[in-house]
């Protein structure tokens, strides 16, 4: 019963901080100020999700691949699709299949 | 626009489904039955809140809830920028998938249906994930050369959003909120590193602007 009640509880509490400045369109300032925490805040998210990525180095490399397709394309998917696959091939090579 | 959106879902469906997938796995070795697993994964819809949730739970209730929560508190400022950029009439139904990649891929987008197509293609996958893992999870993460690749894109996916906003004062901010981040993540405070980013960049990168104004 103790897993159920933390579950709802959590569940309340995420919820709550996602839809109460939805709803009340809270301005915590200009326009400016959101402009640079957003960019602050994607690339909060890049670095964690790169440290947190197995292997790491896989990861930077891949990412390469990443960048040179998009540069070339600009196509969102089939960058990240390049970019999976290139980190499939550098793991494996890596773990010496 | 909401087909759209759940088309731009993909790169996140691949990056959910494997960590979904573990979240199951070890939430059952954690001592949380099935559907107590699958209906974390329903109801919270936050992977690091409730990775939190199922480690704290056998030290005590009370961690275990509010340090999710307070992980969470991030989202606050996602609300605030999305409200900004999008004209919300369903407040209610967008909050809930408001994820950090959903928030991240969010801000491309001009209609709130976009962002229903993103949230319904990323909780598909994570609950699907979840309950993929509780049946069969230690087959499907047998091959462990495959699912760090899946969660892979992920950080591909930031990478892309990221080359828009290397130009000006925004470049500062990317810097700024990087920094922090990687400081934050090396003493283990990822989450708490990644709110704060959100707040830090905009008054650094304007105070920075500032001087520079005066000193012209």
């Amino acid at each position: 019963m103790e897993h159920y009640l933390a579950i709802v509880m959590v569940a309340l509490g995420t919820y709550l901080a996602r839809y109460l400045p939805l709803r009340f369109r809270f301005r915590i300032g200009i326009e400016e100020y959101l402009e640079y925490s957003s960019a602050g805040l994607i690339s909060a998210l890049f670095v964690t999700s790169l440290a947190s990525s197995k292997p790491v180095s896989a990861s930077v490399l891949a990412l390469i691949v990443v960048l040179l397709t998009f540069l070339r394309w600009r196509n969102l998917g089939l960058s990240i699709l390049a970019g999976v696959a290139a980190h499939l091939v550098i793991t494996l090579i890596q773990k010496g299949y | 626009m909401f087909k759209k959106g759940l088309k731009g879902s993909v790169p996140i469906v691949l990056g959910y489904f494997p960590v979904a997938v573990t979240f199951a796995i070890s939430a059952m070795a954690m001592g949380f039955s099935e559907t107590e697993t699958i209906l974390a994964s329903m109801l919270i819809f936050a992977g690091a809140s409730q990775f939190a949730l199922i480690a704290l739970m056998p030290q005590s209730f009370l961690s275990a809830v509010v340090i999710p929560i307070a992980l969470n508190l991030r989202h606050i400022v996602y609300g605030c920028i999305v409200s900004r950029r999008v004209n919300v009439k369903k407040p209610f139904l967008t909050a809930f998938g408001l994820t950090d990649e959903v928030f991240a891929l969010s801000l491309n987008a001009d209609d709130e249906k976009f962002i229903w197509g993103l949230e319904v293609g990323a909780y598909l996958a994570w609950v699907l994930g979840t309950l993929a893992g509780t049946i069969g999870g230690s087959f499907l993460l047998s091959s462990e050369a495959i699912a760090p690749s899946l969660t892979f894109s992920l950080t591909a996916l930031f990478l892309i959003l990221l080359i828009p906003n290397l130009k000006g004062y925004r470049a500062l901010a990317v810097a700024v909120g990087g920094t922090v981040a990687m400081i934050f993540n090396m003493i283990g405070c990822a989450s708490i590193g990644i709110l704060l980013a959100g707040i830090l960049s905009p008054i650094i990168v304007s105070r920075v602007r500032a001087w520079s104004t005066t000193w012209r």
